[in-house]
This record gives structure tokens, C-alpha cells and sequence, in this order.
């Protein structure tokens, strides 16, 4: 509960700040706010705390809401810097803090109107966020196409938990559970055709295939600062609360893993195939990062005792490396619309710190070890096989090799030093030393994920 | 009047409610006006909202009504934030015309 307050309260908190002269302190105050929310959850990480039988903070939702506040502490400290003294800084860190509040609201649901609530206070503040750049017909138009087909999927959403209510006669998601056994004729379709509505409306929001149109378009338009919100913050709430619902239905519901198991197929060849035809940068981002829910969906599919860590885990090293190659492409193309890849030409005679850390997340991205990228798709991959879906490990397999292709043509221009590569960048100590604490991080999480799992999940 | 309404199969409410939600979809996917794919997406919400309350008063358990509330607020706190997406988009384009959004692709 007091982890919920904290957080709205510091929403409050910095969008009043404008008014009572506090700008300065607003970067402090939300940075102690989520430090001190760490500390709340490591605290109560052994207890159960049940908010109304409306939210239910166990250890997995706790768990999650540490890794969220971690990165969104790193995506702070990111975001400062790059606010001209145009946009307001307040504003922006009041919208994100709210939508983080739907993160915490996604993760630790357990009823389903507080999924519909969450879905929401996830998604409206990103709306607004998406077009914040407001004379730039790109940043209207990722705006507007984020939010039309936001509220066209919430519509789906809604329906499909209206068509739940009916059949189960209750909004819990454990009453969907003890339900399994009983159901039989119309109640029982229902039942099937709303949980199927609200997978599609899920789906769309971690951007699966075949709902994932949106993600690009709105990826590209928006500000590079927002994409890597979005990228990152947003996937972690929206993965986590697929994984609170379909990691009960797919527990009592068989016939759903059959549905998974092609979307999450589909979303990694066609995430990856597409991404390698692409040469702005974003939008090679943005495909990529739809690769990557393809993953995440496949391991949820896979359902196992281990699932909460495999999810954790992989999110955690898809969004410290999607976090570190945001941040390089910031420094380097800090106005919009130049972000094609031959801006990374000749980048490590320019500025090394900038071509190490870019190097270390797009190898951590690709799958390459010892990185933390490689165990996360290692631990999704062993628990399909054990499962016996060989076919599907080695599509999973084939469709990351041509993600390393395209990872690696950023890399190869990079080090590309033929010709004439342009003046040195001037990059602030503040920026080097977090980008190689990042890299550093990323490292050191890939060759102990053994020690991450006995802190978090023993 | 009040043993009609009771007298009136679920299944109706369930039909009505998804043709109305069909409807929206159907709007949303084929005007090109902003505004009224606003009032199609609305149709939909509003559509679930009549299922909702019909299958509350059928299961006789008043938590389908709450929903309804929070699909209200949520609905307009959509089209507030919606509109002045719209407006911003009106500014700079002096069209509602969602086909003059064409700027992203592949």
C-alpha cells in the first residue's frame, strides 16, 4: 500500500513543484522518492499484503516493482539532461511518475478491474507523452496513432473482462481458477471468447504480432527520450501484467497455450526478420524490441515454477541494454529526425565510452556471451526444450541469428574508420560514468545471474 | 413494465451489446473523420458498459455496477487527453482528417 501512496504522492509532488518555485529540486526528490520505494519492497519482501483483494503484493509483484523503480531511476537520471529549457521539466516527470503508478497497479493486480485501471494509468499519461514535441507533425501523429489504437484495444479489453464477468460472476482472477472444472455450455464460451478478447487487447499492448503495427509508427515519431520509456518501463508493465493473468489461465486453460505458443512464434521471426531490413535507427529499435516481447511471451507460455525469475530476469537485461543504447543515441542525435544508422559512422575514434557502451548493449540484445542478454534467452530456450517444442527452440534460434545481423551492422559502422569520421564528441564526465557503470552492469548480471536469482527469488 | 424487463432472456442484452460494440468497430475502422472515430470508440466503450450492467443485474451482484463508474471516468479522462491530441494535430495540419497523418511508415 504505502509503496502505491509513495509513488502518487511524488506524482503530486512534482507537478506542483512548478508552481512553488522548486524546479531544482524536482530530479532530487523523485530519485530519493524511488530509492526509498526500494527500500519499502526489500523490506516487506517476506510478507504477503493483500490491498482489498484488489492488489495482492506476494513476492513476485514486489520483485517486479523493484526492478521497475531500478530502471526508472536510470531513466531518470537519463531524461534530465536532454529537456531543453523549453519543455517543461515538471510536467513530464509528473506523467511518467503517474504512468508508473499503472505499472505497480499492472503487476500486482488481482482483480480484474484494477487491470482495466491499470492498463489506463499505464497508457494515457504515454499518450500525452508520446506528443509532447508539439510542432513536429511526427510526434502528433505518434501521439494520435497511440492513442486511437490504445482506446480501440481497451475497448477489446473491456469486453473481454465484461464477457469473464458474465460467465465466472465474479472480477477476481483466482475465481477463474476454481471455475476450470465446472463450466460447461454457453457460460463456458463466453468464458473462452472473453479471456481470448482480453489476450488480443495484452498482446497489443506488449506490441505482439499480429498487433504490433502501432509500434513502430509510434516508436519513430515520438521523442527519442519518450521511445525509451516506452521501450522499456511500458514493456515491464505490460509484460508483468500479462504474466499476473494468463500465468493462472494457462495454468487451468490448456487451449490457450496453443494461441501463445504462435503468437509468441510469429512475433519473434517477424520482430527480428523486419528489423534487419531497417536503417533508422529507432525503428530498428522498435522492431527489436517487439523480437524481444516475442521471447518474453514464449517463456510466459512456457509455464514453470522458474517463470517469474525467467521473465525477470530477461526484462531486466532487455531493458538495462534497451536503457544504454537509447541513451548513446540521445547523446548522438539529440534533434529528431536523423537517427539513420549512418550517424554511428566512425564512432569509436569520435567518442570510445559512447562506442563501448553501444557495442555491449546491442551484443547483450543479440544474444552474444558472456552478457546478460545471452542467459535471458539461454533460461526462456532450456525451458522450451524441456518442454519438447524442438521446432519452436530452433525458429527461436534461427530468427536471433538474423538479429545479430542487424545488431551487428551498427557495430561494423562503428568501427568503421576508412573514411574522414568527423570532429570528436565533447561528452560530460556525468554521461561516461553512468554509460560505463551501465555496460559494466549489463557484464557483471550476465556472469552471475545465479547470484541475482538467490537474492531475489530464494 | 419491471416483469418485462425481468422477462427478457441474458442472451438479448448480449446480442444488443454486441452489435452495438461491432458497430463502433465497424466506425472506427472505416470513417476518416478524428471526431467521429472519437464517438465510435465511445459507442464501444458505452456498448460494454450496457453488457456489464445487464449481467450484474442477472448475476444479482453489484460489482459490475461499480465497474461501470470506472469505465466512465476512464472514458473521459480519453477523451479529454484525445481531444487535446486532436487539437494540437488541427493546429499544425488545419484538418481533422486522419488520412493527413500519413508521415510514418514502414
Amino acid at each position: 500500500m504505502k509503496e502505491l501512496l509513495l509513488l502518487s504522492s511524488l506524482g503530486i509532488i512534482s507537478l506542483i513543484a512548478e508552481i512553488l518555485n522548486l524546479r531544482k529540486l524536482i530530479y532530487p526528490i523523485v530519485i530519493l522518492g524511488l530509492l526509498l520505494n526500494i527500500g519499502f519492497c526489500i523490506n516487506d519482501l517476506g510478507k504477503n499484503e493483500n490491498i482489498y483483494d484488489m492488489l495482492v503484493l506476494d513476492k513476485v509483484s514486489l520483485v517486479f516493482i523493484i526492478l521497475t523503480s531500478f530502471i526508472s531511476i536510470l531513466w531518470f537520471t537519463m531524461a534530465r539532461s536532454f529537456f531543453t529549457d523549453e519543455t517543461n521539466l515538471s510536467d513530464h516527470f509528473s506523467l511518467v511518475l503517474f504512468s508508473l503508478v499503472g505499472v505497480f497497479i499492472l503487476i500486482s493486480y488481482k482483480h480484474m478491474a484494477m487491470l482495466f485501471l491499470g492498463v489506463e494509468i499505464l497508457s494515457i499519461p504515454v499518450y500525452v507523452l508520446a506528443g509532447s514535441n508539439k510542432r513536429s507533425l511526427f510526434s502528433n501523429e505518434s501521439a494520435f496513432k497511440y492513442f486511437l489504437l490504445g482506446s480501440f484495444a481497451s475497448g477489446f479489453l473491456l469486453l473481454g473482462i465484461t464477457f469473464v464477468y458474465g460467465a465466472v460472476g465474479s472480477f477476481s482472477i483466482l475465481q477463474l481458477a476454481s471455475s476450470s472444472l465446472l463450466q460447461v455450455g454457453v457460460s463456458k464460451q463466453l468464458l473462452m471468447v472473453g479471456v481470448l478478447l482480453i489476450l488480443f487487447a495484452m498482446a497489443f499492448k506488449m506490441s505482439a504480432v499480429p498487433f504490433h503495427f502501432w509500434a513502430p509508427d509510434v516508436y519513430t515519431g515520438a521523442p527519442t527520450v519518450v521511445t525509451s520509456y516506452m521501450a522499456t518501463i511500458v514493456k515491464i508493465g505490460a509484460v508483468a501484467g500479462f504474466y499476473r493473468l494468463f500465468g493462472i489461465v494457462l495454468a487451468f486453460y490448456k487451449e490457450y497455450t496453443l494461441v501463445l505458443l504462435v503468437i509468441s512464434v510469429l512475433t519473434i521471426l517477424i520482430g527480428n526478420v523486419i528489423a534487419a531490413s531497417q536503417t533508422n535507427v529507432k525503428r530498428m529499435l522498435a522492431y527489436s524490441s517487439i523480437g524481444h516481447a516475442g521471447f518474453l511471451i514464449l517463456g510466459i507460455t512456457m509455464l514453470s515454477v522458474s517463470t517469474p525469475f525467467i521473465t525477470w530476469y530477461y526484462l531486466l537485461s532487455y531493458t538495462l541494454s534497451s536503457i544504454a543504447a537509447f541513451w548513446v543515441l540521445l547523446l548522438l542525435a539529440p534533434q529528431e529526425e536523423e537517427e539513420d544508422i549512418a550517424i554511428f559512422k566512425g564512432l569509436v575514434k569520435r567518442s570510445p565510452v559512447l562506442a563501448f557502451t553501444m557495442t555491449i548493449a546491442l551484443l547483450s540484445m543479440a544474444g552474444i556471451p558472456p552478457l546478460s542478454g545471452f542467459f535471458a534467452k539461454y533460461f526462456v530456450l532450456v525451458n522450451v526444450i524441456y518442454n519438447n517444442q524442438m521446432a519452436i527452440a530452433v525458429v527461436a534460434i534461427l530468427a536471433s541469428l538474423v538479429g545479430v545481423y542487424y545488431y551487428f551492422k551498427i557495430i561494423i559502422a562503428m568501427f568503421n574508420t576508412a573514411d574522414d569520421t568527423g570532429p570528436v564528441l565533447a561528452i560530460s564526465t556525468f554521461h561516461k560514468v553512468f554509460l560505463m557503470s551501465l555496460s559494466i552492469l549489463i557484464i557483471f548480471i550476465g556472469i552471475v545471474p545465479d547470484f541475482i536469482l538467490r537474492i531475489f527469488f530464494k | 413494465m419491471k416483469d418485462v424487463i425481468i422477462g427478457i432472456p441474458i442472451q438479448w442484452y448480449i446480442y444488443l451489446s454486441v452489435t452495438l460494440f461491432c458497430i463502433g468497430v465497424m466506425g472506427v475502422l472505416y470513417r476518416r473523420n478524428a471526431i467521429i472515430i472519437f464517438m465510435c470508440v465511445e459507442m464501444m466503450l458505452n456498448a460494454v458498459n450496457l453488457l456489464m450492467v445487464a449481467f450484474s443485474r442477472y448475476l444479482g451482484d453489484s460489482s459490475g455496477q461499480v465497474f461501470v463508474f470506472f469505465v466512465m471516468v476512464v472514458a473521459a479522462a480519453e477523451v479529454a487527453v484525445g481531444l487535446a491530441i486532436l487539437m494540437m494535430i488541427f493546429r499544425n495540419t488545419k484538418s481533422t482528417d486522419i488520412d493527413a497523418l500519413n508521415k510514418l511508415k514502414w
